[in-house]
């Protein structure tokens, strides 16, 4: 219990990358009530560490699909890493959410 | 999944849309991300948002479930541990604070660097602060009906709700519409002048051949042709209509100058009093109309040019403006023309050869006369127009 207090006030002062106010939002929309600033940044640090997850897992996609190689492979990835819509895919699948997306879209004219 | 999966209203959650954008992709930076994809980013930001929404609502549930309605951190715990991935050994007796859940994102917490989020954020959504309706007692209104207690809002004013009629604000001084006045005369008698002109020229020209339809006239009241052979003896009444055809040429050409002051009436009554003339047989009585309507045509052009009026010269000119108005001293003058003309036209329609050519003939004839004819006719009409002058000025005269 103390642990679960001090990380609260610890949390008090630390700032998460989800704004308050946009926090309150969404959980006022879903009834989410609370008066204890701690609180809703612990939610608001669990949504950040949710989403970094993903996005870490994806960067490990990413490199693999880049490949491990020469000096030239090697400067590629430094030079871009780009997460691109399939790696997050792949990186989705894994928290259970499956996702597929067109190839193209043939809406207008102009596209495909 | 996927963009669609906020389900509500889009257009509210457009902010909140692009401020959870730029969360995730400060995220994704720190992770070691030089780009993002914009369709990734769309979709990591809805499964944010999806994830920020459901961790929420569970934590409600959980307080909804004990009774509560703000919830806690026991409750998001809770909460956390449903969504998240299953603890390797789910143990109820176990204190919720060592959850591995929390535990985990304490770790987070600890390991990771601080993201604060870009940009400073108002607190949204705005709502607008609408003005309330004060109350009677804020108006110092009674309210209407003792049923109605007075800090109820006030009843709209009746002038929003009742439709008056709006007149047009025409703020004219009198000397405005005195001055207005005086333009207006001025106009008008500038072109009664002008109209007058016209007409005392024309009236000049008509004389001669107003003679010589005197002459004419009263050799068919006698009812012997003198050489006029358009001056013939009425003919049968299935002509009469032929005559109106014929006519509406001559008024045209006739009654170019007065077409603006004799409107087309008296051509059909004309016509109609021309029938009933040839019913009666085209008799003295008509020479005689014939004759004081001469007479009085050239009393009246004289009175009018005058506008001096006599009592005799008055009397004819009254009688001409009440055989104008009745038409008959009109009908019966030309009489002879128009049942000459129409005579011609009905025979050329019932198709009798040699007639026809005697009538082709007549027809020329009265072609000449038909000029006389329709200088009479504007004869009538610059009658009816010079009446209508003199009214005019007797009224300005009096106004």
């Amino acid at each position: 219990d103390k642990l679960l207090v001090d990380f609260l006030s610890f949390l008090a002062d630390y700032v998460p990358t989800f704004p308050d106010e946009l926090v309150d939002y969404y959980a006022a929309a879903a009834g989410f009530q609370c008066s204890d600033v701690g609180v809703k940044r612990l939610l608001s640090v669990a949504a950040q560490k949710f989403v970094a997850e993903i996005a870490s897992d994806a960067m490990q996609y990413c490199k693999m699909r880049q490949g491990v190689g020469g000096s030239s492979s090697g400067a590629k990835q430094q030079r871009k890493m780009v997460l691109s819509h399939d790696d997050l895919v792949s990186a989705l699948k894994e928290y259970g959410v499956e996702m597929r997306r067109p190839e193209y879209f043939a809406d207008t004219s102009s596209a495909g | 999944m996927g963009g669609g999966s906020s389900g509500g209203s889009s257009s509210r959650d457009e902010f909140g849309r692009i401020v959870a954008k730029m969360a995730v992709a400060q995220i994704c930076e720190s992770v070691g991300f030089h780009s993002i994809q914009a369709s990734a980013m769309e979709t990591l930001a809805d499964v944010a948002i999806r994830y920020l929404r459901d961790l929420a609502r569970a934590a409600h549930f959980y307080s909804n479930l004990a009774a509560r309605i703000e919830s806690n951190a026991f409750d998001l715990i809770m909460a956390m541990e449903d969504v998240g991935p299953a603890p390797p050994a789910a143990d109820p007796s176990r204190p919720i604070a060592r959850s591995s859940a929390l535990r985990e994102v304490m770790r987070f917490v600890e390991y990771s660097e601080e993201i604060p989020f870009a940009r400073p954020l108002p607190r949204f959504p705005v709502a607008k602060k609408r003005l309330a309706a004060p109350s009677f007692a804020q108006l110092g209104e009674a309210p209407p009906g003792s049923h109605i207690p007075s800090w109820l809002p006030a009843l709209p004013d009746p002038h929003t709700y009742r439709h008056t009629p709006v007149w047009p604000d025409r703020k004219r001084e009198p000397a405005a519409n005195r001055l207005e006045q005086a333009r207006q005369r001025r106009k008008a008698e500038s072109s009664l002048v002008a109209l007058h002109s016209r007409l005392s020229s024309t009236a000049s020209m008509v004389f001669k051949d107003r003679e010589k339809e005197n002459s004419g006239s009263e050799e068919n009241g006698s009812g012997s042709g003198s050489g006029n052979a358009f001056l013939a003896p009425p003919l049968a009444a299935g002509a009469k209509e032929l005559m109106v055809v014929q006519f509406g040429g001559f008024k045209d050409g006739g009654g170019g100058e007065n077409a603006g002051v004799v409107p087309q009436v008296p051509s059909i009554v004309e016509a109609f009093a021309s029938v009933v003339e040839s019913a009666s047989n085209g008799n003295g009585d008509g020479g005689l109309e014939i004759q004081d309507g001469g007479g009085g045509n050239e009393n009246g052009l004289a009175l009018v040019e005058q506008s001096q009026p006599q009592p005799q010269p008055q009397q004819k000119k009254g009688e001409l403006l009440e055989s104008n108005r009745s038409q008959r001293v009109v009908l019966s003058f030309d009489f002879g023309g128009k049942a000459g003309s129409k005579g011609v036209f009905a025979k050329r329609i019932l198709a009798a050869s040699k007639q026809q050519q005697q009538q082709q003939q007549q027809l020329l004839k009265r072609q000449r006369s038909s000029v006389a004819n329709a200088e009479d006719d504007k004869d009538e009409r610059k009658k009816r127009a010079e009446q209508i002058i003199t009214q005019g000025m007797d009224t300005m005269a009096a106004s």
